[in-house]
């Protein structure tokens, strides 16, 4: 993947904080989950 | 996939590729946490699932403008001619766009398979696991595109 244009690395970076958030709450649901 | 993507005039190559590759990953999330909504057994989970797939559905919906915009901004600096034949384009067939194409795309994705045969708390750290390793796998791939900036042109 690779983004060409100005814009499409603006896209990137703020898809980049968004996924950060997702991430962060995945590891936080995915650690209850792994509680049995 | 069988079919033809459609022209989208006003993109670069790379933009196209950039696209393309990002709304596939992001069909894939969509599709994948719609199944893993249905069938993960505790609610935090499922909460997680729905909160990702109307996240990412907003995201399909800023691809497809950013697709959009670019195209019209280029079919504004054209001759009149020429901006009925991109608005053509993009609009007379789009059954035939990757997007919104049914025919090429299986049931499910490699996430959907794996899963399958798993169900309640087995189900559910599976699919978080792969959650887990999908953002963080996308977040360095995003950060890396971020960091290029200016690098290519």
């Amino acid at each position: 993947m690779s983004a060409g244009s100005e814009k499409m690395r603006d896209f990137a970076t703020q898809a980049a904080g968004a996924f950060q958030k997702h991430l962060d709450l995945a590891k936080t649901v995915s650690a209850k989950a792994d509680k049995p | 996939m069988k079919t033809s993507p459609a022209p989208r005039e006003g993109l670069s190559v790379q933009d196209r590729k950039f696209l393309a590759v990002a709304a596939k990953a992001n069909e894939d999330q969509i599709r994948l946490c719609r199944f893993a909504e249905k069938k993960a057994k505790s609610p935090a989970v499922k909460d997680f699932a729905r909160k990702m797939v109307a996240d990412h559905t907003a995201v399909a919906g800023e691809i497809a403008g950013l697709e959009h915009t670019r195209a019209h901004e280029h079919a504004k600096a054209l001759p009149h001619a020429w901006r009925a034949h991109v608005h053509l384009a993009q609009h007379a067939h789009p059954r035939h766009h990757p997007r919104t194409a049914k025919a090429g795309h299986p049931p499910g994705n490699d996430e959907i398979s794996k899963l399958r045969g798993k169900s309640g708390a087995d189900f559910d750290r599976a699919f978080m696991q792969l959650q887990v390793d999908f953002y963080a796998r996308t977040v360095e791939k995003l950060d890396g595109e971020a960091k290029s900036a200016g690098s290519e042109k």
